[in-house]
């Protein structure tokens, strides 16, 4: 079953249009990392899933209802966590969590208690004093101590330092375990390397690229250095071949997936001496689509 | 619209009820303690009887101009014919402000949007704070009938007086949910209710100077105690016209936030320049750019007033029938020093430059709202130093203030010349009544910069400065404390009791001194301070 399902979804303020049509699917169950650069529209499709945006064309379903009709209805069934947290600067934080917890429908105060103490956040501190990092955690101690069946996580981790990041992931992961939906739209790449289960890659308001992690390896390129017995055949004039420096009888080179068999066929009459294949980080797949990006603007 | 739009309206209530433990208790209380003060001075004026005294005023024709018609010659029929106007006032605000701070200002800062993906329907947000605002005027409205009561009003004509200024509150509290729903900042939303007060108060002495029981009363909240006419003829059935009236523009309100977005305005949002403009490039021009918008409001309100009264003094200070207790204010006989035809041109002047130093002050406040808000340090890892940043600001604060009083002191010398005939000789005249009021103003501005520089938490004792100064005043003329104490306020320099051709210029030096000292002061301790951080 879908728990998000986004078809042609597009979203215009004004004359400037921030989603053309996007295609998005959330299976339940899983993590899905959402990335792409700024303004890519990342935080529009949220909100438009929170139904405190309405769009503008397209079809979208969440958990089975419509989020804006239903907006009510499916937010006791899901939690959100926003990238820039803002709190009332005379409230303390410990009300604060309560608050949202009361508005959601109730939190496990065994499970505050924990989350308060591992975040180690102060919850007496007016949340006025509270620093980015803390705000956010104001954010997650609130969300993470309510059940739901969806997390709608948009860069929740901003502001926080790789100890507090690592926990976050613990918790992201607990809740995987349990059988809950997540949605995480990050910066941070090792993050939903680590988390998500599938990625989707948005652009200028597109989803360019959808799958899994491997999936996504697959449509890439392969980082090959190879030290040869003999000089090689010419490899730039190879197709699906780029990017190669020589140094001596050592090579560098990318190949794309699909040519990958084709070059180590002409390699091995030459006697390899040795050999190594990076294969492709989800940051070399985010700056493919990015790099894309910063060529067509430096173009204009 | 359904259940489910509404869902979290209770708990939002809570907490907007817990953010507003201070401020909820302030504007409920505030008319309360006016009326009271209302009816002191009364009683302190009424040693020959209080119905000689308010027939007095009744005849006096600058008096009644601006009051209207006395409608019940008792001390409850001073408290509503004096007091109306200052309590929609303070209940206007308290409502717009309540409003604003609980909807616009927390789409602005991106809270509701933390708050509405929780189980919180669209309408909860305006609907909690419409109670808010609704509950804390219906509380005013039994507190100011219950305060008449022990002063001996009737109960019947009380508790009508009481609904009718909890009327006036609620139709502003429906503005301010108007306001906030068109433009994505507060400031609009601010700006519109400003001004919706500023019309309705106009409007009110457009009704007053037209015998007070004009259409216009129907449809000006501040002189709704004319419809009611509590302790007169007590028409207590308009006040279901008055809650439907009050009605509209919340339903409105309604309306439109169903058809925009979380965050946005009814109206779409403008854009601004690509490329900052090439001045663009010291602290001094970035305070101006900041600064420049509610410089113009002030020059457009207070310059409107101005050009109103200006234009309608010669008329009333010459009809004669003047009552003794205004010629006599404070026990002197003002009104042959400064000439007959300057005594309502000269108060209005003195009055306004009291709101002109509010201005200068909350233009040496925006420094706090930067420091705090955490852009100050955005400058000051410049090439800035301290001194230069907090210049700018006070800089903008003195010379606009200042430009405020030139730029009325012109219009009013116009408006008044033309009105007079005789535009060479008053526009000088009325010109130096404006000008000389910049040396106390920027008293006030000295002080608040200093509090700034010094002590940053304790800013908000400016403006008990700025109140005991009116306070003074008021005291004074009800003849409670006499000249000596009230040297204290530098406006006392330039009051409007003192022919301006005969103004001591000495103390005036003094003053700028002064508050070219304080000034200092305060740059001196910014320099020396922590700038303060969020930890």
């Amino acid at each position: 079953m879908n728990v998000i399902h986004i078809q042609k979804l597009t979203k215009s303020f004004g004359t400037t249009q921030a989603l053309k049509g996007i295609d998005l699917t959330v299976k339940q169950g899983e993590v899905h990392g959402f990335i792409g650069p700024n303004g890519a529209g990342k935080s529009t499709t949220i909100r438009i899933l929170l139904g405190i945006l309405r769009k503008t064309s397209g079809e979208i379903s969440l958990l089975g209802g419509d989020p804006w009709q239903d907006a009510v209805e499916l937010h006791r069934r899901l939690l959100y966590v926003p990238g820039d947290v803002t709190l009332w600067p005379d409230l303390s934080g410990g009300e604060i969590i309560d608050l949202l917890g009361r508005l959601h429908g109730g939190l496990n105060v065994s499970r505050k208690k924990q989350l308060l103490e591992r975040f180690q956040l102060d919850p007496t501190k007016k949340s006025g004093t509270y620093s980015k990092g803390n705000r956010q955690k104001v954010a997650l101690v609130a969300a993470f101590s309510c059940e739901a069946e969806l997390y709608l996580l948009d860069e929740p981790t901003s502001g926080l330092d790789p100890l507090m990041e690592m926990l976050f992931q613990e918790y992201v992961a607990e809740v995987k375990k349990a059988g809950k939906t997540v949605l995480l739209s990050s910066h941070i790449l090792s993050e939903v390397e680590t988390l998500c289960d599938r990625v989707s890659i948005i652009r200028q308001g597109q989803i360019v690229e959808s799958g899994t992690l491997s999936q996504l390896r697959h449509l890439t390129r392969t980082t090959v250095n190879v030290e040869t017995g003999s000089a090689a055949i010419e490899l730039e004039k190879m197709s699906g071949v780029h990017d190669v420096s020589q140094d001596g009888l050592k090579y560098r080179f990318s190949v794309d997936s699909d040519a990958l068999t084709e070059v180590m066929e002409a390699l091995l009459p030459l006697g390899i001496k040795s050999l190594t294949a990076e294969p492709p980080s989800l940051e070399d797949l985010f700056i493919r689509h990015y790099g894309d990006d910063i060529r067509e603007k430096g173009e204009i | 619209m359904k259940t489910s739009d509404f869902a979290g309206t209770g708990t939002l209530f809570r907490l907007f009820l817990r953010r507003d433990r201070f401020l909820l208790p302030l504007w409920i209380f505030l008319p309360v303690i006016l009326g009271l003060v209302t009816a002191a001075t009364f009683s302190a004026m009424a040693s020959q009887g209080l119905q000689s005294v308010l027939t007095e005023f009744d005849k006096d024709p600058l008096i009644s101009a601006l009051l209207g018609p006395v409608m019940s010659f008792d001390l409850s029929g001073a408290i509503v014919w004096r007091g109306t106007s200052q309590l929609a006032l303070v209940l206007g605000i308290g409502s717009l402000f309540t409003l604003i701070r609980h909807t616009r200002a927390d789409e602005e800062t991106g809270r509701s949007e933390l708050i509405r993906a929780y189980v919180v329907g669209p309408y909860a947000s305006l609907t909690a704070a419409l109670l808010l605002a609704g509950i804390g005027n219906l509380a005013a409205g039994v507190l100011i009938a219950l305060s008449i009561i022990a002063l001996g009003g009737a109960a019947g004509g009380s508790f009508l007086f009481g609904a009718t200024m909890s009327a006036v509150g609620c139709f502003f509290a429906g503005i301010g949910a108007l306001g906030v729903q068109l433009r994505e900042n507060s400031g609009t939303a601010r700006g519109i209710g400003v001004a919706a007060l500023g019309l309705g108060i106009a409007m009110a002495i457009l009704n007053n100077f037209g015998g007070g029981d004009t259409l216009l009363r129907w449809i000006t909240p501040m002189a709704w105690q004319r419809v009611t006419q509590p302790f007169a003829g007590n028409h207590g059935w308009s006040l279901v016209y008055f809650a439907a009236f009050a009605a509209v523009p919340a339903v409105i309100a309604y309306v439109l936030s169903a058809r925009r977005d979380l965050g946005a305005g009814v109206l779409l949002a403008r854009s601004g320049p690509p490329e900052a403009a090439p001045h663009l490039s010291s602290p001094l021009a970035l305070a101006w750019r900041l600064q420049k918008k509610s410089f113009i409001g002030w020059l457009v309100g207070t310059g409107l007033y101005i050009v109103v009264f200006a234009a309608i003094s010669p008329g009333l200070s010459n009809a004669g029938g003047m009552s003794d207790w205004l010629s006599n204010l404070g026990g002197t006989s003002w009104s042959d020093e400064v000439g007959l035809g300057y005594v309502f041109i000269s108060i209005s002047f003195y009055l306004i430059a009291l709101f002109v130093a509010v201005y200068a002050m909350t233009a040496v406040l925006r420094l706090q709202k930067e420091e705090s808000e955490g852009r100050a340090e955005m400058l000051l890892d410049k090439k800035v130093s301290r001194v230069r940043w907090m210049s700018s600001h006070l800089t903008v604060a003195s010379l606009c203030s200042a430009a405020l009083l030139v730029a009325l002191g012109i219009a009013g010398g116009l408006v008044y010349g033309l009105a007079t005939g005789d535009l060479s000789h008053e526009f000088w005249h009325i010109f130096g009544m404006s000008v000389a009021k910049i040396p106390p103003v920027w008293i006030l501005l000295g002080v608040t910069a200093l509090l700034y520089g010094l002590w940053p938490r304790i800013t908000a004792l400016g403006w008990v400065v700025w109140f005991s100064f009116s306070i003074l005043e008021l005291a004074w003329e009800a003849q409670l404390i006499d000249w000596s104490l009230m040297r204290i306020s530098p406006f006392s320099y330039v009051h409007y009791t003192i022919n301006i051709t005969n103004l001591p210029l000495l103390p005036l030096f003094w003053l700028l001194c002064l508050s070219a000292v304080l000034t200092g002061l305060g740059l001196f301790g910014f320099r020396n301070r922590d700038v303060l951080t969020k930890a």
